[in-house]
């Protein structure tokens, strides 16, 4: 073999090669996922994912420090980089399969000394936000999670009611950790909603998948 | 033989660094700050941009939004850079999430820079409905500067 042909040869190789790989890569971000016929969900749409993955209880990541007065210092070292909870690896979730994951977190977890208190105060939080034709059916507060369930008339009043309690920036904001919040139910015309929201303590992670780990350290 | 040899050994090398040394995408996106937007449009002449950064001008705290250009995952941990020279002006930032439909919602809650002088990380953890989309809000204290947002 002459060394032009052979020199050409394995341009063509590398760059096969190369090709094949990065059309494998496309192709993984853009794959169907199998399995997908929730009546939420589009069912010729295409999601990402992979397969496994599972949730895992409430994370803790450590305190930072709050929005303080201008006297105080700066609150010591950087705050280490939590490991993402689990399921990093698993198919996207919609909002119902999110939903339903952290209720079986929530079930898992137990009442602890402060559940109590916590309930109450925020029982008192969600009442004052609560729009007219609104009401709490169920407020329940276990060690890492809480679970306040509200009726709504229509889902005018729901996004009314969860932009106050848990989304503004306003002090009328029922709690400053992490919240997920959504219908318990689909909307059906005519008929009050079910809304349901869970609350993280201060400074944790909600336990809910995610396709990104935690970013490398520099 | 040995030239056979020689040529089946040359293309097995060069498959080989074509799999190994191909480049590899970055998983990261990195987008500036300046990206984003003033929480609310009154608010827009107290912002100062200098490349990708933005500082307020302004004597109180102020909020800058930057929405998160996503791929349908369910988010993950996002770093935003920024920086205070001190408390007053301090940032704090938090990731939303919003299903594609309005009917789910997640909050990360807020969290603070962890040092004030140099530029540091913040890192919040970004939920995200299938097909959802998700922002960062940062409440940004008086000469206080966000930079960049790295999910």
């Amino acid at each position: 073999m002459k060394p032009w042909i052979l020199v050409l040869s394995l341009a063509v190789i590398g760059l096969a090669a190369y090709l094949m790989i990065a059309s494998t890569r496309a192709g993984s971000r853009s794959t169907p996922r199998p399995g997908a016929s929730a009546a939420s969900r589009p069912a010729d749409a295409a999601r990402p994912g992979s397969a496994g993955g599972s949730p895992s209880p409430a994370t803790s990541r450590p305190e930072p420090p709050r929005l303080a007065g201008p006297e105080d210092e700066p609150a010591g070292p950087a705050v280490t980089q939590p490991a993402a909870p689990s399921g990093g690896t698993g198919p996207a979730q919609t909002g119902e399969e999110m939903r339903d994951t952290i209720e079986e977190s929530f079930a898992a977890d137990h009442p602890d000394a402060a559940s109590r208190d916590l309930a109450q105060g925020l029982e008192r939080g969600v009442r004052a936000v609560l729009p007219p034709g609104s009401s709490v059916s169920r407020l329940e507060c276990r060690s890492s999670l809480c679970r306040v369930e509200t009726v709504h008339a229509n889902i005018d009043e729901f996004r009314t009611f969860a932009d106050r309690a848990y989304m503004t920036v306003d002090p009328t904001r029922v709690s400053n950790g992490p919240v997920f919040a959504g219908l318990v139910h689909a909307p059906v015309e005519g008929e009050p909603l079910v809304a349901v929201a869970y609350l993280g303590r201060e400074g944790s992670v909600l336990p809910l998948p995610a396709a990104v780990t935690a970013p490398e350290e520099p | 033989m040995t030239s056979k040899l020689f040529q089946s050994l040359s293309m097995v090398a060069a498959i080989g660094l074509a799999l190994i040394g191909s480049p590899r995408p970055s998983d990261a996106r990195n987008y500036p700050a300046r990206g984003g937007s003033s929480t609310s449009h009154a608010d827009s002449d107290c912002w100062s941009p200098f490349g990708g950064t933005v500082t307020n001008l302004c004597s109180t705290p102020r909020f800058w939004f930057v929405p998160l250009l996503l791929d349908g995952s369910n988010g993950g941990w996002v770093t935003v850079t920024a920086q205070g020279a001190n408390n007053a002006a301090n940032v704090s930032c938090r990731a939303v999430g919003f299903s594609k439909d309005g009917l789910f919602l997640t909050n990360s809650g807020f969290f603070n820079l962890t040092q004030f002088g140099p530029a540091s990380d913040i890192n919040v953890f970004a939920s995200v409905p299938w097909a959802g989309t998700a922002m960062i809000d940062c409440l940004v204290g008086p000469g206080g500067k966000v930079h960049t947002v790295t999910w």
